[in-house]
C-alpha cells in the first residue's frame, strides 16, 4: 500500500466516511537579480500533503510539510478531530466518483527538469546584458528565472488514485529607468511555460523599453473615445470576468452572471474558452484539483453565456454539470483561458481608432462583483486619428467591465500567452471615460 | 530540532569555502476557518517545518531551503547553497559586503493573553459561525457574507557563523469579514480585518461583533451611493487609508534595495520632500502590532527608523548588504516570508506620527472636499504614484458630512501628497494589518492620524 492509501485507510478507521489526499513534491531553482546584480541563486525542496476528512457532511483539513507516514497519519487525525468539532456543511453531497482520465501532453520537459544552476545563472545574467543593451538608463529592480519539478499524487476513498508529474520554467524582469531627478515607472514583462520556450532575453529587453518609454510622459487629454488593451490589460480584464463565471462565485451570489447562461452579455466578437487540455498549457493537467477529467469548455459564445465554470461541489448546487475546474474540493478555478482571435492585424486595430488610448499595464481595480473599473493607465499612448502621438501620465481610466465586453469592438488575429495563464488577442473597445490631466 | 545542528550547518558551510553562513529554521501550525452563509466550507489546520541555509562564497549569495529537515537533508542543503553561490560568484560585479551588527544570542517571546492553541477549533467555527450569522441578520439585502479565521503559532531559529543564536517565536490572530449587499442589479462589497500579534483574547469581547455590523452596514449603505465628481479635492483621511498610503506609496520608495536600484528617494537624505508637520517611522514596535519585529531575519536587534522627521528625509530602512553598500548602519529590516525564502529589506509598522488637531474639528474646518475612509487595496510606483480604491467616502461641505458615494479611487504622487498635508490630527492610531507583498508576503502593520491634503479623486460613471 503506497502512503496516500495508508492516509486514506487510516482516516477511515478512525470513522472518516470519505478522505481526499494531495502529496505534492517538488524541486526549484532559481536565479535572481535586485539592484542591477545577480542577487543569488536559490534551490528549493518541498514536500507536503494535504488530507481532506469528511465526517458526515462535516469537512476538516489537515496539511504538513516533511511528509513521513507517522506525520501523514498524524495529519489525518487532526483533520479527523477537527471535522468532528465542525457544524456540517449542508451543500455537501459527497466526493465525485473517479472517472476515467486522459493524459494531456506536453506537462512535462526533461529539458526544463535537467537543468543546471549553471545554466541559469548564464540565463540570469543574459538579461542583465540584454537590459544594459537597451540603455544605461535602466535599472533591473528585481528579474528571476525559476524552473522547477513536481509531482502530483492525489488519492481518494471513492478509489480515485492518480499521479502526474510536471515542470515549469519562468522568467520575468521589473525595470525602472532614470534620467537626471526623473523616475520612469515601474515596467514588467514575464513569461512561463511548462517547457524552455521562454525567451529571457527578450522579456529583458522589453521591460527595459517599456522604462524607457515611461519616462517622458505627457498629460493626456479628458475624453471619450477608445480602449486599446495589449495582451496583459486584456488577460486582466479576461481574469477579471473569470472570476465571474466561477460557479462558486455564482452560487454565492456575487456575480452579476447568476441566472444568465443562454443570455447575451458580451459582443459577438468575444468568445472565451476554458481549456485545461491543452497541450503544454500552463493552466493544464490531466485530473483537477478533486480528481475529475479536466477538458475544454466553451464559456462565452459569440456573447453568449453558455455555462460557469464548475467542480463536482458547485455543479451539483446549480444543478450542472463538472467542467474540470476543481482548485480543491471546494473551490473552483479557471484552467487556461482562451479567447479567440479576430481577424485584425494590430496596426488595422490602431489605424481605425480616431481618440484613443493603448494601454499595456493598468494600475488599478477591476470589481467583478460590480463591474466596477477604475484605475490609472500605465505604459499607455494616447492615439489619435490611428497615430500614436505621445506616451501618457496619470491618465484615469473609469467604466464598468461588463459595459466593456459589450462594446468590444474589435480583437486581433496575433495572441500572446500571459503568465495569467490567458491566451489572448489584442481586445479594443469603445465608449470608455478617460479622466487625464491636460 | 538540535539547535547543535544548525550549528553544525553553517560551520560545514564554512568548511566547503564559505566566508558567512547561517541557517533559518523556522516550525509551526496554523489554523484557518472559512465560514460563508451558515456552513463552515472550510477548516484547515496547517502544519510546517522547514530550513533555509544562505551562504556567502567569493562575494555572492547562494541559498538552499528544504521541507525535509533531517541531519542528512540538512548538509545536503548546505551543499546546494555553496553549489549555488559558486555558480553566480564569477558573474557578479559587485562583491557582497556585510555591515557589522552585534553577535546576539537571545530568545524572544510574543506576549498574548490567551494562546490560540489553546482554543478548540470547534470554539473557533463558533465564533466565526456567529459573526457569520450577525451579518446575515441584515436580511435579503445581504448577498453573501464570508467570515475567515486564522491563527499562528510558530518559531524562527537563526544561527550564524558570526555566533548568533535569535529565537524567536510568534503569535498571531486574524479575523476579516466580507460581506456583498444586493438590491435592483447593483453589488456592493465591503470588508474588514482585525488581529495582528495578539491572543484569542481580542475575540472574547464585542469587537469582532463590532467589526462585522461595520462591514454589513456600510455594504448596505453604499448600495443606494453613486459616483463622485472627479478630480484634483482636498480631503481628509482616515488612520487606515493613511496608513496605506504611507507604507504602498512612500515606504517603499524608502527601502535601502529600491533606493539602490533608483526611485524617487535616491540621494534625497537632508532634503525637505513633504510638508513640516510630516514624520513617518518604521517601527519594530508595538508589540501588538501584525508587524512585530524584535529581531530581522539577520538577527539584527531592529530599531526604529525615522524615515521622514519634520518633512526632511533623515533614513532608509536597511539589510546588512545594502547598509554596507550606502555606509550606513543595518537597521533590522531584513525579512523573509518563510525558510523558501532569502530575507530582503522590507517594512514592519510603518505610521505617521500624530499633530494637535481632533479629528472632528478637521472635518469641520473644511469647507468643500471628500472625507475618504478605509482602502481596498491598490498600487504604487517608482516614481511614487499611486492609486488606490477606498472603501467610502462621504462629501464634505461647509463642515459637514453630506452624502456617500462608492466606487471611488485616490491617485497621485506620494511626495506631492505629503506635501499638501496641512492639518495632522491627535489621533494615532496603529492595527491595520495587512500581507505585503514585494516578490514575497510578510505580516506588517501601519497606521496614523487623520490629516488632511490635497488627492486625486476618481469614480466609475
Amino acid at each position: 500500500m503506497s502512503l496516500v492509501e495508508k492516509v486514506i485507510s487510516h482516516a477511515l478507521k478512525l470513522g472518516a466516511d470519505e478522505v481526499h489526499v494531495v502529496y505534492r513534491r517538488s524541486k526549484s531553482s532559481s536565479v535572481e537579480i535586485e539592484m542591477n546584480e545577480i542577487s543569488r541563486t536559490t534551490f528549493a525542496v518541498k514536500d507536503s500533503l494535504r488530507v481532506a476528512v469528511i465526517v458526515g457532511k462535516k469537512i476538516a483539513m489537515a496539511s504538513v510539510s516533511e511528509v513521513t507516514l507517522d506525520s501523514a497519519l498524524q495529519c489525518a487525525e487532526k483533520a479527523y478531530r477537527m471535522a468532528l468539532a465542525l457544524k456540517p456543511n449542508e451543500h455537501w453531497e459527497g466526493l465525485p466518483e473517479p472517472k476515467p482520465i486522459t493524459r494531456v501532453g506536453g506537462l512535462y520537459d526533461k529539458r526544463v527538469a535537467e537543468l543546471e544552476a549553471d545554466e541559469i545563472v548564464e540565463m540570469g545574467k543574459s538579461m542583465l546584458d540584454a537590459a544594459r543593451s537597451v540603455s544605461d538608463k535602466v535599472s533591473i529592480m528585481g528579474a528571476s528565472v525559476s524552473c522547477s519539478t513536481s509531482t502530483v499524487e492525489m488519492a481518494s476513498s471513492r478509489g480515485f488514485h492518480e499521479a502526474e508529474d510536471y515542470t515549469s520554467f519562468s522568467a520575468g524582469a521589473v525595470a525602472v529607468a532614470r534620467e537626471g531627478p526623473l523616475v520612469g515607472s515601474f515596467a514588467a514583462e514575464e513569461d512561463a511555460s511548462r517547457s524552455l520556450d521562454v525567451d529571457v532575453e527578450e522579456i529583458a529587453r522589453k521591460a527595459s523599453q517599456k522604462a524607457l518609454d515611461s519616462l517622458h510622459l505627457k498629460p493626456a487629454p479628458s475624453f471619450k473615445g477608445t480602449l486599446i488593451l495589449d495582451y496583459e490589460f486584456a488577460a486582466l480584464l479576461l481574469t477579471a470576468l473569470s472570476s465571474a463565471y466561477n460557479g462558486y462565485v455564482v452560487w454565492r451570489g456575487s456575480s452579476p452572471l447568476a441566472g444568465k447562461v443562454g443570455e447575451r452579455i458580451a459582443s459577438e466578437n468575444l468568445t472565451v474558452i476554458d481549456d485545461g487540455t491543452l497541450t503544454g498549457g500552463l493552466g493544464s493537467t490531466s485530473f483537477d484539483g478533486e480528481g475529475s477529467p479536466t477538458m475544454r469548455s466553451t464559456i462565452i459564445e459569440k456573447g453568449v453565456l453558455k455555462t460557469y465554470i464548475n467542480n463536482t461541489f458547485t455543479a451539483r448546487i446549480l444543478g450542472m454539470q463538472p467542467t474540470g475546474n476543481a482548485a480543491d474540493i471546494i473551490s473552483v478555478a479557471p484552467s487556461n483561458t482562451i479567447v479567440e482571435p479576430g481577424d485584425w492585424s494590430v496596426e488595422e486595430i490602431l489605424s481605425d481608432v480616431k481618440r484613443g488610448l493603448l494601454v499595456s499595464r493598468f494600475s488599478g481595480m477591476i470589481r467583478f462583483q460590480d463591474g466596477i473599473v477604475s484605475g490609472t493607465a500605465k505604459q499607455a499612448f494616447y492615439i489619435e486619428d490611428g497615430v500614436k502621438k505621445y506616451p501618457v501620465r496619470e491618465c484615469m481610466i473609469t467604466g464598468n467591465l461588463y459595459e466593456f465586453v459589450k462594446n468590444i469592438s474589435a480583437l486581433s488575429r496575433e495572441r500572446r500567452r500571459t503568465p495569467f495563464r490567458v491566451i489572448t488577442p489584442v481586445v479594443r473597445i469603445e465608449n470608455v471615460s478617460f479622466v487625464g490631466k491636460q | 530540532m538540535n539547535i547543535d545542528l544548525l550549528h553544525k550547518a553553517v560551520e560545514e558551510a564554512c568548511r566547503l569555502g564559505a566566508s558567512y553562513a547561517d541557517v533559518r529554521l523556522e516550525e509551526g501550525e496554523w489554523t484557518s476557518i472559512n465560514v460563508r452563509m451558515g456552513s463552515v466550507e472550510r477548516a484547515t489546520l496547517s502544519r510546517r517545518r522547514g530550513a533555509g541555509v544562505r551562504v556567502l562564497v567569493e562575494g555572492a549569495w547562494g541559498f538552499s531551503s528544504t521541507e525535509i529537515v533531517t541531519r542528512d537533508a540538512l548538509m545536503e542543503a548546505v551543499k546546494s547553497a555553496v553549489k549555488m553561490a559558486r555558480s553566480s560568484a564569477p558573474a557578479r560585479r559587485r562583491k557582497v559586503k556585510l555591515a557589522d551588527t552585534k553577535v546576539v544570542k537571545d530568545r524572544v517571546r510574543a506576549k498574548v493573553k490567551e494562546n490560540p492553541s489553546t482554543v478548540e477549533p470547534g470554539e473557533k467555527a463558533r465564533l466565526a459561525l456567529d459573526l457569520d450569522k450577525l451579518a446575515c441578520s441584515y436580511g435579503d439585502v445581504v448577498k453573501d457574507v464570508s467570515i475567515r479565521y486564522l491563527d499562528e503559532n510558530s518559531r524562527r531559529t537563526f544561527v550564524s557563523s558570526e555566533g548568533a543564536e535569535v529565537i524567536v517565536e510568534y503569535v498571531r490572530v486574524y479575523l476579516v469579514s466580507y460581506v456583498t449587499a444586493g438590491e435592483a442589479g447593483v453589488l456592493s462589497p465591503a470588508y474588514e480585518a482585525m488581529g495582528g500579534v495578539k491572543g484569542y483574547e481580542i475575540f472574547r469581547g464585542e469587537e469582532p461583533y463590532n467589526m462585522v455590523r461595520t462591514t454589513a452596514e456600510r455594504a448596505i449603505r453604499l448600495l443606494k451611493a453613486g459616483m463622485p465628481k472627479g478630480g484634483l479635492s482636498t480631503v481628509v483621511l482616515d488612520n487606515k487609508l493613511l496608513a496605506l498610503i504611507v507604507h504602498e506609496a512612500f515606504g517603499h520608495c524608502a527601502e535601502a534595495d529600491m533606493v539602490l536600484t533608483g526611485d524617487v528617494l535616491t540621494g534625497k537624505i537632508g532634503q525637505k520632500i513633504a510638508s513640516e508637520l510630516v514624520t513617518i517611522v518604521d517601527d519594530p514596535l508595538p508589540e501588538y502590532a501584525n508587524g512585530w519585529t524584535p529581531y530581522d531575519d539577520e538577527g539584527v536587534k531592529a530599531r526604529r527608523v525615522t524615515i521622514v522627521e519634520k518633512g526632511v528625509l533623515r533614513e532608509y530602512m536597511q539589510s546588512r548588504e545594502t547598509a554596507a553598500e550606502l555606509g550606513m548602519e543595518p537597521t533590522g529590516n531584513a525579512r523573509a516570508q518563510d525558510y523558501s525564502y532569502a530575507p530582503i529589506v522590507r517594512m514592519r509598522n510603518t505610521y505617521m506620527l500624530p499633530g494637535d488637531w481632533k479629528p472632528e474639528e478637521i472635518i469641520e474646518e473644511t469647507r468643500e472636499g471628500f472625507y475618504l475612509k478605509g482602502a481596498m487595496g491598490g498600487q504604487a510606483d517608482a516614481n511614487g504614484d499611486f492609486m488606490f480604491s477606498v472603501q467610502e467616502a462621504w462629501r464634505i461641505e461647509g463642515g459637514e458630512l453630506r452624502e456617500a458615494y462608492r466606487g471611488v479611487t485616490v491617485s497621485g504622487n506620494a511626495l506631492e501628497v505629503l506635501s499638501s498635508v496641512d492639518v495632522v490630527g491627535e489621533d494615532l492610531k496603529i492595527g491595520f494589518p495587512g500581507t505585503c507583498g514585494k516578490w514575497q508576503l510578510v505580516p506588517v502593520d501601519g497606521g496614523g492620524p487623520h490629516i488632511r491634503c490635497k488627492i486625486i479623486v476618481g469614480g466609475a460613471r
